[in-house]
Protein backbone atom coordinates (compact mmCIF):
# COMPACT_ATOMS: atom_id res chain seq x y z
CA UNK A 1 0.00 0.00 0.00
CA UNK A 2 1.09 3.68 -0.66
CA UNK A 3 0.11 6.61 0.58
CA UNK A 4 0.58 10.71 0.52
CA UNK A 5 -1.26 13.35 2.24
CA UNK A 6 -1.03 17.06 2.86
CA UNK A 7 -1.87 18.55 5.93
CA UNK A 8 -1.55 21.50 8.79
CA UNK A 9 -0.25 21.31 12.43
CA UNK A 10 -2.79 23.18 14.26
CA UNK A 11 -0.50 25.09 16.75
CA UNK A 12 2.24 24.24 18.61
CA UNK A 13 0.98 21.55 21.33
CA UNK A 14 0.85 18.45 18.75
CA UNK A 15 -2.26 18.53 17.02
CA UNK A 16 -2.54 18.59 13.49
CA UNK A 17 -5.33 17.88 10.22
CA UNK A 18 -4.59 16.43 7.16
CA UNK A 19 -6.05 14.67 3.94
CA UNK A 20 -4.79 11.88 2.96
CA UNK A 21 -5.22 9.00 -0.02
CA UNK A 22 -4.27 5.55 0.10
CA UNK A 23 -4.00 2.75 -2.89
CA UNK A 24 -3.36 -0.86 -2.24
CA UNK A 25 -3.51 -3.73 -4.31
CA UNK A 26 -3.35 -7.36 -2.87
CA UNK A 27 -3.39 -10.52 -5.27
CA UNK A 28 -5.49 -13.17 -4.01
CA UNK A 29 -3.93 -16.57 -2.80
CA UNK A 30 -6.44 -18.64 -3.60
CA UNK A 31 -7.12 -17.63 -7.22
CA UNK A 32 -3.84 -17.01 -9.06
CA UNK A 33 -4.18 -13.71 -10.61
CA UNK A 34 -7.45 -12.50 -8.80
CA UNK A 35 -6.79 -9.00 -6.69
CA UNK A 36 -8.56 -6.87 -5.15
CA UNK A 37 -7.27 -2.98 -5.42
CA UNK A 38 -8.05 -0.55 -2.67
CA UNK A 39 -7.89 3.32 -3.53
CA UNK A 40 -9.44 5.59 -0.29
CA UNK A 41 -8.97 9.30 0.59
CA UNK A 42 -9.67 10.51 4.33
CA UNK A 43 -9.58 13.52 6.36
CA UNK A 44 -7.92 13.19 9.57
CA UNK A 45 -7.22 14.49 12.73
CA UNK A 46 -3.84 13.83 14.56
CA UNK A 47 -2.20 14.15 18.06
CA UNK A 48 1.83 13.85 18.81
CA UNK A 49 2.95 13.57 21.98
CA UNK A 50 6.03 14.56 23.36
CA UNK A 51 6.44 18.07 21.00
CA UNK A 52 9.80 19.07 20.82
CA UNK A 53 11.53 15.43 21.38
CA UNK A 54 13.33 13.75 18.68
CA UNK A 55 10.96 10.25 18.94
CA UNK A 56 6.98 11.60 19.22
CA UNK A 57 4.48 8.96 19.55
CA UNK A 58 1.01 9.60 17.85
CA UNK A 59 -2.49 8.58 16.95
CA UNK A 60 -4.91 9.87 14.33
CA UNK A 61 -8.25 8.87 13.10
CA UNK A 62 -10.51 10.28 9.90
CA UNK A 63 -12.97 9.57 7.62
CA UNK A 64 -13.83 9.35 3.88
CA UNK A 65 -14.15 7.63 0.92
CA UNK A 66 -13.19 3.83 0.26
CA UNK A 67 -13.00 2.04 -3.04
CA UNK A 68 -12.96 -1.76 -3.08
CA UNK A 69 -12.03 -2.95 -6.58
CA UNK A 70 -12.14 -6.66 -6.95
CA UNK A 71 -10.11 -7.32 -10.09
CA UNK A 72 -10.70 -11.29 -11.00
CA UNK A 73 -8.56 -13.01 -14.23
CA UNK A 74 -12.36 -13.56 -15.94
CA UNK A 75 -12.61 -9.67 -16.36
CA UNK A 76 -16.93 -9.64 -16.23
CA UNK A 77 -16.86 -10.72 -12.73
CA UNK A 78 -14.95 -7.10 -11.91
CA UNK A 79 -16.84 -5.62 -9.18
CA UNK A 80 -16.32 -2.10 -7.88
CA UNK A 81 -18.03 -0.54 -4.50
CA UNK A 82 -17.14 3.03 -3.04
CA UNK A 83 -18.72 3.34 0.41
CA UNK A 84 -18.04 5.20 3.49
CA UNK A 85 -14.32 4.33 5.05
CA UNK A 86 -12.56 4.68 8.31
CA UNK A 87 -9.11 5.12 9.38
CA UNK A 88 -6.88 5.05 12.71
CA UNK A 89 -3.28 4.97 13.30
CA UNK A 90 -0.89 4.57 15.71
CA UNK A 91 2.94 5.11 15.22
CA UNK A 92 6.28 6.90 16.05
CA UNK A 93 7.54 10.31 14.26
CA UNK A 94 11.57 10.13 14.33
CA UNK A 95 12.59 13.96 13.99
CA UNK A 96 15.87 14.25 11.47
CA UNK A 97 15.69 17.63 10.82
CA UNK A 98 14.23 20.81 11.28
CA UNK A 99 11.59 19.90 8.29
CA UNK A 100 12.03 16.28 8.05
CA UNK A 101 10.95 12.91 10.04
CA UNK A 102 10.31 9.80 9.24
CA UNK A 103 7.27 7.56 10.55
CA UNK A 104 6.41 4.26 11.52
CA UNK A 105 2.70 3.25 11.84
CA UNK A 106 0.41 0.49 12.75
CA UNK A 107 -2.80 1.96 10.81
CA UNK A 108 -6.49 0.36 10.53
CA UNK A 109 -8.21 1.10 7.00
CA UNK A 110 -11.73 -0.36 6.60
CA UNK A 111 -15.59 0.06 5.54
CA UNK A 112 -18.13 -2.17 5.20
CA UNK A 113 -17.22 -5.49 4.28
CA UNK A 114 -13.70 -4.17 4.00
CA UNK A 115 -10.75 -4.31 6.39
CA UNK A 116 -7.06 -4.23 5.88
CA UNK A 117 -3.84 -3.40 8.80
CA UNK A 118 -1.25 -1.66 6.67
CA UNK A 119 2.06 -1.29 7.94
CA UNK A 120 3.54 1.98 7.44
CA UNK A 121 7.04 3.81 6.77
CA UNK A 122 7.12 6.89 5.49
CA UNK A 123 8.61 11.00 4.90
CA UNK A 124 7.53 13.77 6.30
CA UNK A 125 8.50 17.29 5.42
CA UNK A 126 7.29 20.81 6.81
CA UNK A 127 7.03 23.86 5.21
CA UNK A 128 7.33 27.39 6.63
CA UNK A 129 7.82 28.35 9.44
CA UNK A 130 7.00 27.54 12.94
CA UNK B 1 -25.98 8.05 13.66
CA UNK B 2 -24.84 6.99 11.30
CA UNK B 3 -25.34 9.43 8.50
CA UNK B 4 -24.44 12.28 11.21
CA UNK B 5 -20.63 10.49 11.12
CA UNK B 6 -19.00 12.03 8.03
CA UNK B 7 -20.95 15.31 8.59
CA UNK B 8 -19.68 15.67 11.98
CA UNK B 9 -16.24 14.67 11.03
CA UNK B 10 -16.11 16.79 8.44
CA UNK B 11 -17.45 19.63 10.89
CA UNK B 12 -14.98 18.84 13.26
CA UNK B 13 -12.11 18.95 11.50
CA UNK B 14 -13.34 22.34 9.33
CA UNK B 15 -13.60 23.98 13.17
CA UNK B 16 -9.91 22.95 14.11
CA UNK B 17 -8.41 24.26 11.24
CA UNK B 18 -10.37 27.74 11.01
CA UNK B 19 -9.80 28.36 14.87
CA UNK B 20 -6.01 27.70 15.19
CA UNK B 21 -3.93 31.19 14.43
CA UNK B 22 -2.99 31.24 10.62
CA UNK B 23 0.48 31.74 12.22
CA UNK B 24 0.16 28.26 13.97
CA UNK B 25 -0.84 26.72 10.70
CA UNK B 26 2.92 25.06 9.81
CA UNK B 27 1.67 22.59 6.28
CA UNK B 28 3.52 19.70 5.70
CA UNK B 29 3.39 16.83 3.70
CA UNK B 30 4.64 13.03 3.85
CA UNK B 31 4.68 9.82 1.39
CA UNK B 32 4.48 6.58 2.90
CA UNK B 33 4.22 2.81 2.10
CA UNK B 34 3.86 -0.43 3.40
CA UNK B 35 3.11 -3.84 3.58
CA UNK B 36 -0.86 -4.32 3.79
CA UNK B 37 -2.76 -7.80 6.08
CA UNK B 38 -6.20 -8.10 5.14
CA UNK B 39 -8.83 -8.84 7.89
CA UNK B 40 -11.78 -10.84 7.56
CA UNK B 41 -13.59 -10.20 4.62
CA UNK B 42 -11.12 -8.59 2.25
Amino acid sequence: MASAGFGVELGTKGAWVDAEVYYGSNNHSDIAGDKTRIPAGMLALGYQFSPGKKVRPYVTGGAGFLTHRYKPVIAANATSETKLGVTGAAGLNFVVGPEASFYVEGRYLGGKDTSIIPIMVGVTISFGKS
Amino acid sequence: MRRFATPMMLGALAEAALSSPAAAQKPFAFLGGGVTFPMGSY
